[in-house]
């Protein structure tokens, strides 16, 4: 059997039970003995009041009518026995007694004297206790102030004593039967309760311990069975909602388990996480001590992206977003960095305040290297891996931001154009330039601090970002430090190379808001250090711009220019140094601007090539020599087959499009034999630079009929090697050496060598700016074969031309 | 009756007595209202504050307070109103009419008690009693309330007077009389008439109408007295007339009064009435005469 349990609701209850009727009891009986006996005092004379009034109202009449027989009549129907009143006397209203009543102990009457008849009717109460036992009421009776009679009523104690004893006997006798019965009846009651709630607790123990299949019976019809009914309908319903969140789980599991992200909640009042054990496993959590609180949290956020997870919580938590979703990096324990995605939603309360956070965990390592890897790519050269042109553009644009907002820091942008980079991939192959390229981005990236940025924007072209650099000393001596970096010998498979780079430098403290015109800044400071000599380095300057915007102003009218008819062709003839005959002439392009006059080729062909509007120059160049050619020279009409115009055709058109073939076939079309009398002027670089494709060219020019000319030799590489590599028929020398003719010996000797060879590989020779007879002299002796300049003529129109060669074969025919 | 002054004494005794009195006193005496009855203490609480009012009110040059004086029986009071020890005796119709005759005056006031200032007594006897009228009572007893009671005895008494009726008060009783015994109580009359003791009751018409609808249907009312007053208030000889004016104005007024309706209302009474209003002072005394003659 079991004993029963101490805590039991039935025991307390009983417990409390008996413990209150046992202290009420005693507090009650305590109460009776010390202050029941003035209670019942007070009781006492109440009641003789009472009884003094009841006797006045039954005699008063007959008092005032003095019939006192009546009087005595009224102890007949006033019951003084056991009321503790030994003696009732009435008097007249005279003092007279009238009438006596009380028990039957005669003795008892001695306790009222006589006199007190007279004594109570001159006061007009009377109230004395004559001894310990005893006390004495007295009332006299007035009608209308007419004293009618009165009464004195002794009362004796001992039945007040005796009555209290009693009482308490009583008391006691009833407590001790109340206890008895009630805590038997309480505990049947109790028990009645006890017994089902005990039941239904074993009910809902073996419920809680997921036992459905349970017996809520319950017979009687009373609060318990309201009670047993409501806990089977929870039942029921816990039944059905364990099962439903029982497959709810299973599903929630089947999707936690299967996918691969994890599952976390926070509760932002309590400071609680809970991750599930993928979640952990993404973060590296070995065990549940690992994470506690939100502190926890962002501890192991990688430090750069702490902010970005504190802002999105907080953000969150105020209820500023409604959603979380933030990507950073995280310190695992083992060392490694990884990515992850957190995903989550608030839920909030009626006051808006945040009582909680859920979300999912993804571990997104994997596809940030892939978008590293594609970002790379887009943003970075794959073969140096330094940074390209696009990404320098996003940094750039990202510094020149600051620096507006930081007024104080300086940024700097780098040009670097290698010099004779070319020359190592031709003759070395583009594996050996490749490698060059690699080597001279490791140099440069070790050049520059770790926040300056080394790119590689094409070909040998480079440019670093040095932000917050200082002023110009400070950047010098980067400069310095790539210049002499650059200069070092590359060893490159067996090979050697010694390379020097000119550098373009622009500050930031210039205010031009477009990124690529910071860039041209460098650009155009660079091709000033170029020319300055070469591996040194240049400051961008305002005059630079200057003239950048008068090209640019150049670039714009020049898109006018054909539309509105301002470009037109000059013909420069070249004369036969032997007989002064018009061998031929070349077609120079001219642009009659409307507001800034004639402007020369020197000054709007380059910004034509920059601006691509070369090749809109050079067709409308073919066009209009096929007009001047077949309508004003007409040269088979007039005799002119032996004359060849020759022009020049810009290097960028000539190599860079290949169209350029076609273009030329297709303007000359419908007059081929044209073209048997053109000759096409190349530049001594454009072929260096570009030699295979040069060559192919050439040799599908000369195809066509046309001749070629190597135009402004010996200002370049002036390589005696190419000249028979090429298909050349004719070399211009350099106006550069003419001019110092005859006194500069050694331009002379140049000049006499130039010749011979030129004629040893079958070719003619023209030279370019002869302006004084004693030019023309030497020329001749040294055995140039052809001249051009303004000794013979400047650059005239086509008619005027067309009519200087029949001027001079007339003169000719005159002289023979 | 021609009027209350033809009835008073003449002014000189008036003024003697009450110089006498005052002689005696040396002071102004107090106007001494009475009645009969065995519950002094009640009446004596109820008309207390009537008597003040009306000393205040009659702003008197004799009286200066007012005193109730109950006493249990009618002779006592014909005692001292014969020696000027009461000015003022209210109660039933035949009390009043005795001591009116042994002290010779009269000068009343009715009261309406109850409402009622008249009333008239049945004699009723069991539905199915052969009994008709007051000649069938020969031979019959009836059942009078009490000796000193005005519906229960004087008014059934006059009634049987002046029906020229032998009466018989003796047991045995002869057979050519009219058996008559005193019950006590209205409803001792009424058991005695239902049980068969008497053969005929006399009951007030006020009291008739309060009867049980069963009892009343089993009931015949064979005679019906003449009506007269039920209370009457008689003044003293003593009073000077114009004192007695004022008092006699003082009562007739007070149903005129609301704010004295309490008073009236602690008397039993509706309003009080000069006696030609609704009686006749001629019958009044004639009712006086027959006072001594009717005595049980």
């Amino acid at each position: 059997m079991k004993r029963p349990r101490i805590n039991s609701f039935f025991i307390r209850i009983l417990f409390v039970f008996f413990l209150t009727i046992v202290v009420n009891i005693a507090v009650f009986s305590i109460l009776i003995r010390y202050m029941g006996s003035q209670f019942i005092n007070n009781l006492t004379d109440e009641n003789i009041q009472i009884l003094i009034d009841v006797i006045e109202n039954s005699i008063v009449d007959d008092l005032y009518l003095e019939d006192y027989s009546r009087v005595e009549n009224i102890f007949d129907e006033i019951i003084l026995k056991d009321s503790g009143i030994t003696s009732c006397k009435i008097y007249d209203r005279n003092g007279v007694l009238i009438a006596l009543g009380g028990t039957d102990d005669l003795s008892a009457f001695t306790y009222v004297p006589e006199e007190m008849g007279l004594e109570v009717l001159t006061n007009n109460s009377l109230y004395i206790n004559t001894s310990k036992d005893h006390k004495i009421i007295g009332r006299k009776f007035v009608l209308a102030g007419q004293i009618l009679g009165g009464v004195v009523i002794d009362f004796n104690n001992d039945m007040i004593n005796a009555q209290m004893k009693r009482i308490l006997l009583i008391l006691a006798g009833s407590s001790l039967l109340i206890i008895l019965g009630g805590g038997l009846l309480f505990s049947l009651i109790i028990h009645q309760i006890s017994y089902p709630l005990l039941r239904l607790s074993r009910i809902m123990k073996r419920y809680g311990e997921e036992d459905f299949e349970l017996d809520f019976t319950y017979e009687r019809d009373d609060e318990i069975k309201v009670l047993s009914d409501s806990l089977k309908t929870m039942s029921f319903q816990v039944k059905s909602s364990f099962e439903k969140l029982r497959m709810s789980e299973e599903r929630f599991n089947l999707a936690v388990n299967g996918s691969k992200d994890g599952i976390w909640d926070y509760n932002p009042i309590t400071n609680l996480f809970y991750m599930s054990s993928r979640c952990r496993q993404i973060l590296g959590l070995i065990d549940d001590t690992e994470m506690k609180g939100l502190m926890s949290w962002i501890e192991i956020v990688a430090s750069m992206d702490k902010n970005n997870v504190r802002d999105s919580l907080k953000d969150l938590i105020k209820m500023k977003h409604e959603f979380l979703d933030v990507e950073y990096r995280v310190n695992r324990n083992d060392g490694r960095m990884v990515w992850v995605r957190t995903r989550g939603k608030g839920l909030y309360n009626e006051k808006g305040q945040c009582i909680k956070i859920a979300g999912s965990l993804s571990d997104i390592s994997h596809q940030k290297n892939n978008e590293e890897r594609l970002v790379k790519a887009a943003l970075y050269d794959p073969l140096t891996k330094l940074p390209n042109r696009m990404y320098l553009l996003e940094r750039l644009h990202q510094e020149v931001e600051t620096c507006k907002r930081k007024p104080d820091q300086n940024l700097a942008i780098l040009y670097l154009d290698y010099d004779g980079f070319k020359r190592v991939n031709d003759t070395y192959g583009h594996a050996v330039g490749d490698l060059l390229l690699k080597a001279i981005a490791s140099r440069l990236e070790k050049c520059v601090r770790s926040q300056d940025m080394a790119c590689r924007i094409g070909g040998d072209e480079f440019v670093i970002l040095l932000v917050d650099c200082g002023m110009k000393a400070q950047i010098t001596e980067v400069v310095d430090r790539i210049l002499q970096a650059s200069s070092r010998e590359f060893n490159l498979k067996d090979n050697s190379v010694f390379l020097t780079v000119s550098i373009g430098i622009t500050m930031n403290q210039f205010s031009y808001y477009k990124l690529e015109d910071l860039i041209q800044c460098s650009d155009i400071a660079m091709y000033h250090a170029k020319n300055s000599g070469k591996g040194t380095y240049c400051f961008f300057q305002e005059d630079m711009q200057n003239k950048i915007s008068k090209q640019w102003k150049i670039q714009n009218d020049l898109h006018k220019a054909i539309n509105n008819a301002e470009l037109f062709l000059v013909y420069q003839p070249i004369i036969s140094l032997v007989d002064m005959q018009i061998t031929g002439a070349e077609v120079l392009t001219r642009w009659q601007h409307p507001s800034r006059g004639l402007i020369s080729p020197i000054d709007f062909i380059p910004q034509a090539e920059d601006s691509a509007f070369i090749t809109q120059i050079t067709d409308w160049l073919l066009q209009e020599l096929k007009n001047d050619c077949s309508s004003t020279l007409r040269f088979n009409e007039n005799n002119l087959e032996d004359i060849r115009i020759s022009f020049n055709i810009s290097s960028k058109d000539f190599i860079c499009n290949p169209n350029i073939l076609f273009r030329i076939k297709n303007t000359f079309t419908e007059c081929k034999k044209i073209l048997s009398i053109l000759d096409i002027e190349v530049t001594e670089t454009s072929l260096i630079d570009n030699f295979e494709e040069a060559n192919l060219q050439l040799k599908a020019l000369k195809y066509l009929g046309m001749k070629v000319k190597l135009d402004d030799f010996g200002t370049g590489y002036s390589s005696l090697n190419y000249l028979h590599s090429f298909s050349l028929d004719t070399i211009k020398i350099d106006r550069s050496f003419v001019c110092t003719l005859p006194e500069n010996k050694e331009n002379l000797n140049i000049i006499k060598h130039i010749i011979y060879l030129a004629h040893d590989l079958g070719l003619e020779v023209v030279a370019e700016g002869i302006e004084t007879r004693e030019q023309h002299e030497a020329l001749l002796e040294l055995g140039c074969d052809q001249g051009q300049g303004y000794l013979y003529s400047h650059p005239i129109a086509v008619a005027d031309f067309y009519n200087l060669i029949i001027e001079r074969r007339k003169s000719s025919f005159s002289e023979v | 009756m021609g009027g209350c002054n033809e009835k008073m004494p003449e002014v000189d005794d008036l003024k003697k007595d009450d110089e006498q009195s005052q002689d005696q006193l040396g002071k102004l005496i107090p106007l001494v209202f009475s009645e009969s009855s065995n519950k002094p203490v009640k009446k004596i609480e109820r008309y207390q504050p009537m008597i003040n009012d009306l000393i205040l009110s009659i702003d008197s040059e004799f009286y200066d307070t007012g005193q109730i004086r109950i006493y249990p029986e009618i002779d006592p009071i014909i005692e001292d109103m014969k020696e000027n020890k009461i000015h003022l005796v209210i109660d039933g119709t035949y009390n009043i009419l005795r001591i009116a005759k042994a002290i010779d005056n009269e000068m009343f006031l009715i009261n309406a008690k109850d409402g009622l200032p008249l009333f008239q007594s049945y004699f009723v006897v069991l539905k199915d009693s052969e009994i008709n009228d007051l000649d069938d009572l020969i031979g019959n007893k009836l059942a009078l309330e009490d000796s000193g009671s005005t519906s229960g005895y004087f008014s059934p008494m006059v009634s049987l007077y002046r029906s020229g009726l032998k009466l018989d008060k003796t047991e045995p009783f002869s057979e050519d009389s009219v058996a008559l015994y005193l019950a006590g109580e209205d409803e001792l009359i009424m058991r005695d008439l239902l049980n068969g003791n008497a053969d005929c009751g006399i009951i007030p018409d006020y009291d008739y109408t309060e009867l049980n609808i069963t009892v009343k249907e089993n009931l015949k009312i064979i005679y019906r007295s003449k009506f007269m007053p039920r209370s009457l208030m008689l003044f003293s000889k003593t009073i000077p007339g114009e004192e007695a004016d004022k008092i006699k104005n003082y009562f007739l007024s007070l149903s005129d009064l609301p704010e004295k309706r309490t008073l009236l209302d602690n008397l039993s009474s509706s309003q009080f009435l000069e006696v030609d209003e609704v009686f006749s002072e001629e019958s009044l005394k004639n009712l006086i005469n027959l006072t001594d003659k009717l005595i049980w």
